[in-house]
């Protein structure tokens, strides 16, 4: 009696065990389908487009792939980084290797003048590696100005594509409120923060930089204060667009997705709870909709992030790599040469400087806004 | 952009050459400051032709959802909803068909109507009126919507 109890025990405990394993791949592979339909359902051709020249592959495979874990390591993306810091560096090395030359010849001339060079021919030698110096720097200069515009209008046409497919998301997820909230947010930064970075910040940026390069050519023309009034003012603006999208983000993001998450909670409970056997059922059907709305609004936003590193980052390293090599042939070329050669590299090492900070800035932003997007309609369950 | 940049950073260039070519005197003093006044002007050109508009500025940038995901969602919870109002019922009130018309749009999903269609049985109408306000209320509480938006009729 007592064996046969024990048997019957032991076939209660493994059945209910395997009732739960079977329950368990029942609502995965539920999970699974209702994230498969809705791939095929969200169009995502305006994002393919934008990821030609990106060797991205097709986003929804992009997206599944992050839904089945299978995500790039730190440690590639740090190698990714490296080698594009490496090529850049590569390419830029005769350049900067000709500034330096340049810069040490002219300060020989200097040195020489009164000795075996005549003091025109010294004049006419310093003025010849002066323009050219120039003229190179110039050059680089408006090469990596036309890289960030463009660069902007990359941003702006990558906010476009993508916020349609998150904000549909957000819907389906019951984050009605949020995704209200974050159309006029998308709108300002895509519509209005952009354009001003591009059609204000930046030529006072490029009119900043040209006056410091006239003050440094002439001893005559003294536009040094003047220079570094439109470097503050570009400085200043960018500072208060800044604070006023981030606390308005901030403010609005958090307070939406308070009332969404109540009034989703709500709806759960009313369904829950006023059905005492059977209310499960359409709380768990709800569930299995948000839940696949809310993984690939998360894997999605995740390629979005991917997409937005990948468009600034060769940008980015590309202005780093020159203000870094302009400051070390500064510093190599200083006790050789004259100070004119030093304020040029100086000036337009700052001017870098600041461009750096502005692609970071306009980034971090559209970072922010994704990151509260992903984030938000997530504490449903 | 590009072209008043050129045009000062050329203006300064023969400053500087003037500089080294012309000699030490008065002449050079004066063609000095003469060349100072064209650069200063050159670099404020452009403020002579700036009309200030920030008409560019837009806010009014609108960003449509996809209506093809959101039809798909809308049919899967009109399902999940016609399921389990099915399920309810019919412990109480027997076989019954449910049809609901739902919208999903950026306000939310809002739930037009709910059809309500019992198994023909035999009862006087008083009955029938009792059992059709009881559904109706049981249906309307389930799906947070007015009693009126709720149809109930016999099959």
């Amino acid at each position: 009696m007592k064996k046969i109890f024990v048997l019957l025990l032991l076939i209660a405990v493994v059945l209910s065990l395997g009732a739960t394993a079977i329950a368990e791949n029942d609502v995965e592979q539920g999970l699974n389908d209702a994230i498969d339909e809705a791939l095929d359902n969200l169009d995502f051709s305006d994002v393919n487009e934008l990821l030609d020249g990106m060797m991205f592959g097709d986003v929804a495979e992009k997206v599944q792939s992050i839904l089945n874990g299978e995500f790039d390591s730190a440690e590639s993306f740090l190698q990714f980084v490296l080698n594009i810091f490496a090529d850049q560096l590569k390419r830029i090395l005769p350049t900067l290797a000709t500034l330096f030359a340049i810069c040490v010849l002219c300060g020989l001339v200097t040195v020489n003048k009164s000795g075996f060079i005549s003091s025109g021919t010294s004049n006419l030698v310093y003025l010849v590696g002066l323009s050219i110096v120039l003229t190179t720097l110039v050059a680089v200069m408006f090469d990596l100005y036309r890289s960030v515009y463009v660069l902007f209008a990359r941003l702006s046409v990558l906010i476009d594509a993508t916020m349609p497919i998150v904000l549909t998301l957000m819907i389906a997820n019951g984050a009605t409120v949020s995704a209200s909230v974050y159309q006029p947010a998308v709108a300002m930064l895509s519509g209005g923060i952009i354009t001003m970075v591009r059609n204000v910040i930046l030529p006072m940026c490029t009119v900043g930089l040209v006056f410091a390069i006239v003050s440094h050519l002439s001893n005559n023309v003294k536009v040094t204060k003047l220079s570094g009034f439109f470097t503050s003012c570009s400085s200043w603006l960018l500072g208060v667009i800044f604070m006023i999208f981030g606390s308005f983000l901030s403010v609005q993001g958090i307070t939406s997705a308070t009332i969404d998450g109540v009034s989703v909670r709500a709806i759960k409970f009313a369904t829950k709870n006023y059905i005492p056997i059977l209310g499960g059922y359409l709380s768990d059907g709800f569930d299995m909709i948000v839940a696949s709305s809310t993984l690939i609004k998360n894997a999605f936003g995740a390629v979005v992030l991917l997409m937005l590193l990948s468009t600034v980052l060769s940008t980015i390293v590309s202005i780093l790599a020159y203000n870094l090599g302009l400051q070390l042939v500064s510093a190599f070329a200083e006790p050789l040469t004259d100070g004119k050669f030093i304020g040029f590299f100086s000036a337009i090492s700052k001017n870098l400087t600041f461009l750096t900070v502005l692609v970071v800035a306009v980034t971090f932003m559209f970072f922010i806004l994704v990151m509260l997007t992903i984030y938000t309609a997530n504490g449903f369950f | 952009m590009g072209n008043w940049a050129i045009s000062v950073v050329g203006t300064v260039l023969l400053t500087v050459l003037a500089d080294v070519i012309l000699p030490d005197g008065q002449t050079n003093k004066y063609v000095k400051t003469a060349l100072s006044v064209v650069v200063i002007v050159a670099m404020l050109t452009p403020l002579l032709k700036l009309s200030v508009n920030i008409g560019w500025i837009s806010y009014d940038k609108e960003y449509q959802p996809q209506l093809q995901y959101l039809y798909s969602v809308e049919v899967k919870q009109e399902q999940t909803l016609e399921d389990m109002l099915s399920d309810k019922l019919a412990d109480k009130y027997g076989q019954c068909e449910v049809d609901v018309d739902a919208t999903l749009d950026q306000d939310g999903l809002e739930i037009n109507k709910v059809c309500v269609e019992l198994e023909k049985r035999v009862i006087d109408s008083a009955q029938q009126n009792i059992l059709f306000t009881e559904i109706g209320k049981t249906v309307a509480s389930l799906c947070g919507v007015s009693e009126d938006r709720v149809e109930v009729s016999w099959q």
